[in-house]
C-alpha cells in the first residue's frame, strides 16, 4: 500500500509540477555576450546591421525534437515505434503538421501560405484576439456585416512584423532541444514491468507444481480414507490394510507356529541325514532298505518343510505389505502438512510478485500517462502557436502602449502646478484601471497590464453621457477635495478647458475596452458639446490616433474636423470609428486600424 | 536641433546596450532581433534633429517597451535644453523690457 501511495504521489508530482522549463540562460547570456563584443569591436550601427539579419530556423532541428518527443518505443535501429493507425502516430503528423505551417509561415510570411493555411492563421488571429480583448471583438463583430474588409483588418494584422516575430519566437521555444521530453521514465517503468513480470511468472509455475504435487497427495490419501461406520467408504489401500491388521495377530502366531514347524522339519530332515550316514558306514552290513525309508522320509519332511516356508513367505509378505501401507500412510499424511505449508509460502510469495507486478503496471500506466499528456501539450503547443503568438503581440502591445501612456500622464502630474490637475491625472490611473497579470508567450515571462476598472468606469461613463466631462471631473475631485473647494475649482474656466477632452478620451478608451459601447452611446456621444474638442484632443496626442486621423486626411477621405464627419455619419459607423480611434486594435496595430478606418469612410465621405 | 553623427552613433550604442541586456533578461528573444534592427536602422537614417529622434524614439519605446527608459531620458535633455534656451531667450527678452513675451516664452517651453 505505501509503494502504491509512493508511486501514486510520484504520478501526481510529475503531472502536477512537470519538469520547469528554465530559460536558455547560457544561450541568451552568450548571445548578449556576442552582440556586447562586436558593438566593442566594430560599432553599434554594424551591430544593429548584424542583428536585422533574419536566419531561417533549422528544420532538421525541428524535426529532431518532434521525433524526440512523439512516442517512447524504439525499434532495434534506433527509429521510433509509431505503429500506424495509433493515437501517437496521430499525434507525430499533428506536430509535423503545426510546426510545418509554422515554418512556412516564417520562411515566407502569410503571403506564401496555400489558402486554405492563411484562414487557419486570420481565425486564429481573430478567435484569440476576440478572446482577449473586448474591444477587439465587437469592433471584429461590427465588421461581420463586411467580410472583405474584416479579412483585410486581419491580413494586415498577420502582416505586422511584430506578430511573424511572435510565430518565429513561439515556433524557436517549443522546438528548444531543452525542450526533448525524456523517455527514460517510461523506459524504465516498462523495464521494471517485465523484470516484475517474469519473477511472477516463474514463481507461478512453482505454486502450480506445488498445487499438482497437493492434489497428487490428496488423491492418495482418498486410497487412506477411513469410515468407521460405513466400511463401503473406505478408500482401497484401506480395506486393505484394515484387513491386514485384523488379520494381523493370527498371521504373527500362524508365523511363529510355521517358524517352529519349520524349525522341526529342519530337524527331522538333519536328523534323517545323520542316520543315513549311519547307516552308509557300516560297510559289512549295509541296509540299503534302511536307507532308502530314511531318503524317503527326507524328502517327505523336506516337502513339508517347503510348504510350511511356503506359508512363512505368505505371512512375511502380507506383513511387509501391511508395513508397506501404513508407511505410505503415514509419509502421504506428513507429506500432506508440508506440502500445504510450502504450497501456503509460494502461494504468499506468488501474491506478493503479483502485487508488484500490478504495481509496476500502474507506474507504467502512471509515466505513459504522464507522457501521454505531455506529448498533446507539446503537440497543443505546436497547433497554438498562431493563437499565442497573437494574444503576446496584443499584450506586448498594450504593454508597450500602457507604458508610453503611463509616463505621459506622470510627465502631466509632475509638471502641473495645479493641485486639482494632478490629483484628477491620477484618478485616471487609480480609479479607471486595475493592474492584470498575464503569464502568456515565453512562459518564464510574467506581464503586468493595466485593464479597464470596471464599476468605476461604468459609473463615470454614465456620469459622462448625462452629465458631459465635467460630471466626471467634478466626481474625481469629490474623491480628494472639499465640497467647497470643488465648486470653486470647477468654476475655474481654463481648467475645465484643459481637462474636460483629457479626461472624456481617457475615459471613453477604457470604457471601450469594457466591449461594452453601444450604438446609441455612439450616437449621444458624437453629439454631445464636448465631443469636437474632444476629437482635437484625439488628434493632439502623438502616436496611433494622430497618424491615422493625419493619414486619413492625406489620403482625402475627409477634410475639416474629423468631429464633423462623424456626425454625417450614421451611428453604426460612428460606432466603428470610435471603437477603432479609441479601442486596443489601434493602439496596438497602427496600419490594420488605419486599413479599416479607411474602408469605413470610403463609401460616402464627405458629403 | 540638428543631429551629429556621433550623437546618433551614441544612441545607436545606447539602443544595441538595452538589447543585450534585454536578451539576458528574457524580456525579449532572440526572434524579435530583426524586426527591432530593422526598424531602428531604418529610422535613424531618417533621423536629422532632435525633434525627430524624440519622435523615433517614442515611437520604439511604444514598440518595445525596453526603450521606454532611454526614451524618457533623452526626451528630457531635449526638453531641459529648451527651457535652457527659453530662459536665456526670456531674459534678453525682459531686459529689453518685454516682460509679457518674456512670460509667454517661458510658459511655452515649460507646457
Amino acid at each position: 500500500m505505501a509503494d502504491a501511495l509512493a508511486t501514486n504521489e510520484a504520478v501526481v508530482r510529475a503531472v502536477v509540477e512537470k519538469a520547469p522549463t528554465t530559460p536558455l540562460v547560457s544561450d541568451v547570456e552568450k548571445a548578449a555576450g556576442l552582440i556586447r563584443e562586436r558593438k566593442a569591436k566594430e560599432g553599434p550601427r554594424a551591430t544593429l546591421e548584424g542583428m536585422r539579419v533574419k536566419k531561417p530556423l533549422d528544420q532538421q532541428k525541428i524535426d529532431r525534437v518532434i521525433d524526440q518527443n512523439i512516442g517512447t518505443e524504439v525499434n532495434p535501429d534506433g527509429t521510433k515505434k509509431r505503429p500506424s493507425p495509433s493515437a501517437v502516430e496521430t499525434r507525430y503528423e499533428d506536430a509535423k503538421k503545426f510546426a510545418k505551417l509554422a515554418k512556412e509561415f516564417d520562411d515566407g510570411g502569410y503571403d506564401s501560405l496555400a489558402p486554405a493555411d492563411q484562414d487557419k492563421v486570420r481565425d486564429a488571429l481573430q478567435t484569440r484576439l476576440s478572446k482577449a480583448d473586448a474591444s477587439i471583438k465587437q469592433l471584429f463583430d461590427s465588421m461581420a456585416s463586411n467580410p472583405a474588409l474584416l479579412k483585410k483588418t486581419l491580413e494586415d494584422l498577420a502582416h505586422d512584423g511584430k506578430f511573424a516575430d511572435s510565430v518565429r519566437g513561439f515556433l524557436e521555444q517549443r522546438t528548444k532541444a531543452e525542450n526533448i521530453l525524456s523517455a527514460k521514465e517510461v523506459q524504465e517503468a516498462d523495464e521494471k514491468l517485465k523484470e516484475a513480470d517474469a519473477a511472477w511468472k516463474l514463481k507461478e509455475a512453482e505454486w502450480k507444481a506445488k498445487e499438482k504435487e497437493r492434489v497428487a497427495i490428496a488423491k492418495g490419501l482418498d486410497d487412506y480414507k477411513d469410515h468407521a461406520n460405513d466400511p463401503s467408504q473406505r478408500g482401497e489401500k484401506m480395506k486393505t490394510l484394515r484387513a491386514l491388521e485384523d488379520e494381523l495377530p493370527q498371521l504373527n502366531a500362524d508365523k511363529v507356529a510355521f517358524e517352529a514347524e519349520y524349525e522341526q522339519y529342519d530337524q527331522n530332515i538333519k536328523s534323517l541325514e545323520a542316520q543315513k550316514a549311519a547307516l552308509q558306514r557300516n560297510s559289512k552290513n549295509v541296509n540299503v532298505d534302511a536307507i532308502r525309508e530314511a531318503q524317503v522320509d527326507q524328502e517327505r519332511w523336506r516337502q513339508n518343510a517347503a510348504d510350511t516356508a511356503k506359508k512363512i513367505a505368505e505371512i512375511k509378505q502380507k506383513l511387509e505389505k501391511r508395513e508397506a501401507l501404513r508407511q505410505e500412510k503415514a509419509w502421504l499424511e506428513n507429506r500432506e502438512r508440508e506440502a500445504e505449508r510450502e504450497h501456503d509460502i509460494l502461494e504468499r510469495e506468488y501474491r506478493a510478485l503479483e502485487a508488484k507486478k500490478f504495481l509496476a503496471q500502474a507506474e507504467l500506466n502512471d509515466k505513459q500517462l504522464t507522457r501521454e499528456i505531455n506529448e498533446k501539450e507539446f503537440v497543443e503547443g505546436l497547433e497554438q502557436i498562431f493563437s499565442d503568438a497573437a494574444e503576446e503581440y496584443l499584450v506586448s502591445g498594450i504593454e508597450s502602449t500602457q507604458r508610453v501612456q503611463q509616463a505621459l500622464l506622470a510627465e502631466q502630474e509632475r509638471k502641473s502646478l495645479d493641485e486639482a490637475e494632478k490629483k484628477v491625472i491620477e484618478a485616471i490611473s487609480t480609479e479607471w484601471t486595475k493592474t492584470e497579470e498575464k503569464r502568456i508567450g515565453w512562459s518564464w515571462r510574467k506581464r503586468k497590464i493595466k485593464v479597464p476598472n470596471e464599476g468605476p468606469v461604468k459609473l463615470d461613463f454614465n456620469l459622462l453621457l448625462d452629465q458631459g466631462p465635467e460630471g466626471v471631473i467634478r466626481r474625481l475631485l469629490k474623491l480628494e477635495f472639499s465640497d467647497e473647494i470643488v465648486d470653486k475649482k470647477m468654476q475655474d474656466a481654463s481648467f475645465i478647458e484643459k481637462m474636460r477632452p483629457q479626461i472624456a478620451y481617457e475615459l471613453l478608451e477604457k470604457f471601450v475596452k469594457l466591449g461594452d459601447v453601444k450604438p446609441e452611446h455612439a450616437d449621444k456621444l458624437i453629439r454631445a458639446d464636448w465631443f469636437d474638442s474632444m476629437m482635437r484632443h484625439i488628434q493632439s496626442k502623438k502616436g496611433f490616433p494622430q497618424e491615422m486621423l493625419q493619414k486619413a486626411q492625406e489620403a482625402g477621405f475627409f477634410t475639416g474636423d474629423i468631429g464633423d464627419v462623424l456626425k454625417k455619419r450614421d451611428t453604426g459607423h460612428a460606432l466603428s470609428m470610435l471603437l477603432i480611434l479609441t479601442g486596443t486594435l489601434g493602439t496596438i496595430a497602427a496600419q490594420p486600424a488605419f486599413e479599416a478606418f479607411k474602408e469605413a469612410f470610403k463609401e460616402k465621405h464627405l458629403g | 536641433m540638428n543631429l551629429d553623427a556621433e550623437k546618433k552613433e551614441a544612441i545607436e550604442g545606447k539602443i544595441v546596450d538595452i538589447i543585450a541586456d534585454a536578451l539576458e533578461k528574457g524580456t525579449i528573444i532572440e526572434s524579435e532581433l530583426p524586426s527591432i534592427a530593422e526598424y531602428v536602422l531604418d529610422a535613424m537614417n531618417a533621423v536629422t534633429s532632435d525633434e525627430d529622434l524624440g519622435v523615433f524614439l517614442t515611437s520604439l519605446a511604444e514598440k518595445w517597451n525596453i526603450f521606454s527608459p532611454l526614451a524618457v531620458q533623452e526626451q528630457g535633455k531635449v526638453q531641459m535644453q529648451k527651457e535652457v534656451q527659453a530662459v536665456s531667450d526670456a531674459a534678453a527678452l525682459a531686459k529689453s523690457g518685454n516682460i509679457d513675451e518674456a512670460l509667454h516664452l517661458i510658459k511655452n517651453a515649460t507646457q
